[in-house]
């Protein structure tokens, strides 16, 4: 394999280098080309170059021809690639984002991604929304949620919102429940409100790594002005992010997913859930929480406990769960893949999901309800399917 | 050729607008400005023509809160010299007195073309370019969507239903861009941070403000709504006589 | 101060533009206000024709060859999309 030349690297040799960071990066120089990312990977089929014809290229010397196809905008950061390499390569973090990155660099980004971009960097929020408004879905419920800076300067416990379920009207329900269920449990806890920025996980993966420096560093600043003891998030992307991303730029402290953080109290919940829910259930293990950070256990711990609640797996889960579609800018980016793909990976899980006889599809991540919640109006069969998050389950149990 | 894009920041909708305790202006701190989207065509334009072998792009803008971005973008874009005149621009600024500053310094730069927005959505009457060009003694030509430059320029004019013009403007010459002939294009953040280190924003004082000509706002409000419709009940003949009636009564016939 | 309102007829291939119309009509509510007339100006060439249907008081018809393109893109225009 080619070092780069002292004199004059071409792009493959530099982009090629680029990959081989310590302390994994060096592993795509033992690709098998065995084709296993390829295979797994939701839109594989349709992409001109998935991750193993990539390197492929790169090893080829033809990675100028990966700069000219637009198909690595199909992927969706889900982590199968990298699960299933028996090299270990990084390939989503490492080969796919620095394609996009790339890509980006050069000027060619889809517009709509762009859109979502400069939202980003704008409005500190990708869906483009005032920042002054960004906890406004406190004002006028039942639950009370403070505000750092504006009620309290000290908590126990920092929520992290996170964009979606600030601003996204389905989401919303999301932190209404979780603010009832901290109320409920009597939790020190304290929000941000509009002194915090999106997280910008899905945008550092899109290929924006400067951006999602900015975000990073806004929140940092944010997180600084006050005291807490860890800090926890019902978005998986935030989640790592701030797990594991943000401790590379200082800013570093104890953190979790909301479902980690109620499972610990399981004791204290149980006798607090009153109401039975009806039909079967099944969990969609969020690509963030499951693959990207091997949480499996806890989400489907705080499902048993409610009553009448009966637990069943579709046919990809765990560790082969199916993405939504929404990482990596697949939450913004559903015109450019319809028109290559026409179809979903949302749209294959609702399937999925009515295959295993559930009639609740509990879900943990914010880009899951509407995306849920679509595909379910495109195929017929799915009209009695309900997509819950965790959180809304239990609060609605705790009638 | 020198290319210059004279642009302006306008107030960003995604905000309430507040209007001040005089009733008819906006509340300046209420307000977060954005550059107008039409000179970010301009901008665009103007980098399309430089990437052909135009020459050089000069962006000059007022110096208001914001403005620092949008030129340091445009540098990353390509742009070769930012410039802000300062003044005081606190109490708002009208088109009347923007094209006369915009006039008086641009002539010192003796561009050969000169691109803006044709509009702004706080400026639906697109006044800036027109009263540019009249100051500088150059031709106008709005709701440019295409320039080819080689001795003239060579615009896309839009009109209405569809139609679309193509015209010979002999240079100097100005043009009120409406839409690039490529949408403005992305910059990633590490570009612009990168162009802040290396470009610099340069700056002259704008001439004294001179507002005469423009309209003066007496009262700035929401839509109010209106009243009901009357309904006119009766055959044809009836109708049509009170029509009439009411055409004579409100001064249209 | 001229009381009278006047209103550049806007006109593309031969034909007014609605808009004008449109302007001549509040031109006759602002004149009913002030007192004047109102009046049409209508610059072209070879468009004479076009001043019959004006609701104005008094139509000024500048006629001149430079005007061939300006306003009446007949010949340099050409249609988008049929």
């Amino acid at each position: 394999m080619t070092i780069p030349t002292m004199t004059n690297p071409s792009f493959n040799e530099t982009f090629y280098a680029s990959l081989q960071t310590p302390p994994t990066g060096e592993r795509v120089r033992t690709c098998l080309q065995c084709g296993m990312c390829s295979g797994v990977c939701p839109f594989g089929y349709l992409m001109d170059y998935p991750p193993g014809r990539m390197i492929a290229a790169l090893r080829s010397e033809i990675f100028d021809r990966v700069m000219n196809a637009d198909t690595v905008w199909m992927c969706v950061a889900c982590y199968a690639c990298t699960e299933v390499c028996p090299s270990g390569i990084p390939l989503t973090e490492k080969l796919m984002t620095r394609a996009k990155e790339e890509l980006i660099l050069a000027g060619k980004v889809p517009a709509e991604l762009q859109l979502a971009l400069e939202n980003s960097q704008r409005y500190g929020n990708v869906l483009g929304q005032s920042p002054r408004k960004r906890a406004d879905w406190t004002k006028g419920i039942q639950a009370t949620v403070p505000v750092f800076g504006k009620d309290k300067k000290a908590a126990a416990v920092l929520w992290y919102v996170g964009d979606y379920a600030s601003y996204h009207p389905r989401v919303q329900t999301t932190s209404r429940a979780l603010a009832k269920i901290l109320n409920t449990l009597g939790v020190d806890f304290a929000i941000l409100g509009s002194d915090e920025s999106g997280d910008g996980d899905s945008q550092r993966l899109a290929g924006e790594r400067g951006l999602f420096g900015v975000l990073a560093t806004k929140n940092g600043q944010a997180f600084r002005k006050y005291e807490f003891d860890e800090v926890i998030t019902t978005d998986p992307h935030a989640f790592n992010a701030l797990k594991n991303v943000y401790p590379t730029l200082g800013i570093s402290f104890p953190v979790r997913h909301y479902t980690q953080f109620l499972a610990e109290r399981l004791d204290q919940l149980k006798p607090l859930l009153k109401q039975s829910v009806n039909g079967k259930i099944t969990f969609h293990d969020p690509c963030y929480l499951g693959r990207a950070n091997n949480i499996y256990d806890e989400p489907r711990a705080l499902l048993r406990v409610i009553p009448g609640a009966e637990l069943v797996e579709m046919p990809h889960s765990g560790k082969t769960s199916l993405c939504c579609g929404g990482g990596g800018g697949g939450m913004w980016l559903d015109g450019f893949q319809w028109e290559k793909a026409h179809t979903r990976t949302s749209e294959w899980r609702i399937r999925e999901a009515l295959m295993s006889g559930a009639t609740t599809l509990a879900v943990a991540c914010p880009y899951e309800p509407p995306r849920f919640e679509d595909a379910i109006k495109t195929i017929r069969e799915a009209s009695g399917m309900e997509v819950r998050d965790v959180v809304e389950l239990l609060a609605e149990s705790m009638e | 050729m020198n290319i210059v894009v004279p642009i302006k920041m306008v107030p960003d909708l995604v905000e309430e607008l507040v209007i001040d305790a005089s009733g008819a202006r906006l509340e300046p701190d209420a307000l977060r400005l954005k550059l107008n989207e039409f000179d970010d065509h301009a901008i665009e334009q103007a980098i399309l023509l430089k990437e052909k072998g135009a020459g050089q792009v000069s962006v000059v803008a007022p110096d208001i809160e914001g403005v620092d971005d949008a030129l340091f973008t445009a540098a990353a874009k390509g742009a070769d010299r930012l410039i802000k005149l300062t003044g005081n621009w606190n109490n708002g600024v009208n088109n009347h007195a923007l094209a006369r500053v915009f006039a008086n310094f641009i002539k010192t730069l003796r561009p050969e073309l000169i691109l803006t927005g044709v509009q702004a959505h706080n400026d639906l009457d697109g006044a800036v370019g027109p009263q540019l060009a009249e100051h500088l003694g150059m031709a106008y030509v709005g709701y440019v969507s295409g320039v080819i430059i080689s001795d003239k320029a060579q615009v896309r004019k839009e009109f209405p239903g569809g139609l679309i013009a193509e015209m010979q403007v002999a240079l100097p010459a100005v043009l009120g861009i409406q839409a690039a002939e490529k949408p403005p294009r992305y910059v990633p953040i590490s570009k612009v941070r990168a162009v802040m280190k290396t470009a610099k924003i340069e700056t002259f004082p704008a001439m004294e403000l001179e507002t005469a000509g423009a309209p003066l706002s007496v009262r700035l409000f929401q839509p109010e709504t209106g009243t009901r419709a009357t309904m006119l009940a009766g055959d044809a003949d009836t109708v049509a006589t009170r029509l009439v009636e009411i055409f004579k009564e409100r001064g249209v016939l | 101060m001229n009381q009278d309102i006047y209103v550049v007829v806007e006109h593309l291939r031969e034909q007014v533009m609605d808009i004008s119309y449109v302007m001549l009509a509040a031109a006759r509510v602002l004149a009913h206000a002030t007192g004047g007339e109102v009046i049409a100006l209508l610059l072209g060439h070879d468009v004479a024709t076009l001043a019959r249907d004006l609701a104005a008081d008094r139509v000024l018809y500048v006629e001149h060859a430079a005007f061939a393109d300006f306003l009446r893109t007949r010949t340099n225009a050409r249609s988008k999309g049929g």
